[in-house]
């Protein structure tokens, strides 16, 4: 039993481990439904987690389940592009 | 102890039994100007008029339903085309000008009127057809405009008859033109309620929330969890009393206008639950939005009592 909650504890600190955020300043987002365009587009990507959009700051935060390759860092920004919008990615705000 | 429960008796007393008007847009003539000069919809009298609230730099929404508007005016035949009008109403009056939606007309033909007008005018026709508008600057200093994106159907007598969802078809929206008598919309005028009770601690965002009114209990839930902008959601509510019938549930902004939002309950066969459509929350621009979510509760003489509820939603 025992051995089982510990094989539990390390499989959730690896996964926690794994998730990692993108944070990008993105240019061109002038109306609500570009954060549903946004969100549709990149829920569609099997490695990412979650997308949130701010209107406000303009910028869009991405939890990715596992640390991004570049190519698939490259891919979002190639996305962004597609969608005609400019993004950069920054350092986030709340990362250590 | 005593002063105590005074205080807490007059501030009861001032809030349990509190009116509320429960407006219901109507629709209703206005006037304004546009591409054809200052127009009032008197004038558009005999023509079924799609109107739609927008801008012309919006980069999805708009294009998109201007181009269907194209197109169902082409698909039409030259007698229902000359009885057909899209109403473009641009809520950018600072970038919007009527030289500039006259380029639009040059685009999209005939059928199109471009408008645009004061925003004290454009809050005025929002409002008359439950719809909302915005403009904000982000924090590098562009503008954002949120806007409705439904078009309002005015039928050949001036009456709003529907609102068509933002990416209907195109054959939806000619059916709907064919149709010669559409089904009135159910507008109800304007009626009072009175606050019955609140729950403001519980957050239905993430669980069922209750309140508990003498002998009666209303107990709400939106499904599915976790409650979002934009997600499709119902609403049901399950009742516990024997006097008051759950009617609708309305959904307002706390800190924004976010347009009427404002489903029917209906009964499930026999039992004591309650169902709304599947509704979806319009997003805006901020992380996290609070709503008063209203629960409209009749008795059988038709008097209407309210009970408040909060959500939370989060980006």
């Amino acid at each position: 039993m025992v051995k089982v909650f510990t094989l539990f504890l390390v499989l959730t600190s690896l996964s926690v481990q794994g998730s990692t955020t993108y944070c990008y300043d993105v240019d061109g987002m002038t109306c609500s439904q570009c954060v549903k365009k946004i969100k549709e587009t990149f829920g569609g990507f099997s490695y990412l987690e979650s997308t949130k959009v701010s209107l406000k700051e303009a910028t869009v935060t991405i939890v990715a389940k596992d640390s991004l390759s570049p190519v698939q860092e490259s891919n979002l920004l190639k996305t962004f592009g597609d969608l005609k919008y400019k993004a950069k990615k920054v350092k986030c705000a709340s990362s250590p | 102890m005593r002063f105590i429960s005074l205080i807490i008796f007059l501030i009861s007393t001032q809030l349990y039994g509190k009116e509320v008007s429960l407006k219901t847009p109507q629709g209703g003539s206005f006037a304004i100007h546009s591409t054809e000069g200052f127009l009032s919809t008197d004038q558009l009298i005999g023509k079924h008029v799609f109107l739609f609230f927008g801008f012309a730099t919006c980069p999805d929404v708009c294009p998109l339903t201007l181009r269907k508007m194209k197109q169902l005016a082409s698909s039409l035949t030259e007698s229902e085309r000359a009885n057909f009008r899209f109403l473009f109403i641009s809520v950018d009056n600072e970038r919007d000008s009527i030289e500039k939606l006259k380029s639009l007309k040059n685009t999209y033909g005939s059928s199109f009127i471009g408008a645009v007008d004061s925003d004290e005018k454009l809050t005025e026709i929002t409002e008359l057809f439950g719809a909302r508008y915005r403009r904000f600057k982000n924090k590098k200093n562009h503008l954002v405009i949120d806007h409705t994106d439904s078009i309002f159907h005015i039928d050949q007598q001036g009456k709003w008859v529907s609102t068509i969802p933002f990416g209907s078809s195109v054959e939806s929206m000619q059916k709907e033109l064919r149709v010669k008598t559409p089904a009135p919309m159910i507008i109800h005028p304007a009626r009072s309620a009175q606050l019955l009770d609140q729950n403001l601690q519980c957050d239905l965002g993430v669980k069922s929330c209750s309140i508990k009114h003498g002998r009666d209990e209303f107990t709400l839930t939106l499904s599915p969890y976790p409650i979002t902008t934009e997600k499709p959601f119902q609403v049901s509510v399950t009742s516990k009393s024997q006097n008051l019938k759950p009617v609708e549930v309305d959904f307002q902004g706390v800190a924004l206008n976010m347009g009427f939002i404002r489903p029917p309950l209906t009964q499930v066969l026999k039992e004591s639950r309650f169902e709304t459509k599947k509704l979806t929350l319009p997003i805006c621009e901020l992380d996290r939005m609070e709503w008063t979510v209203r629960l409209i509760v009749s008795e059988k003489t038709g008097k209407l009592h309210y009970l408040d509820y909060r959500l939370i939603t989060l980006e």
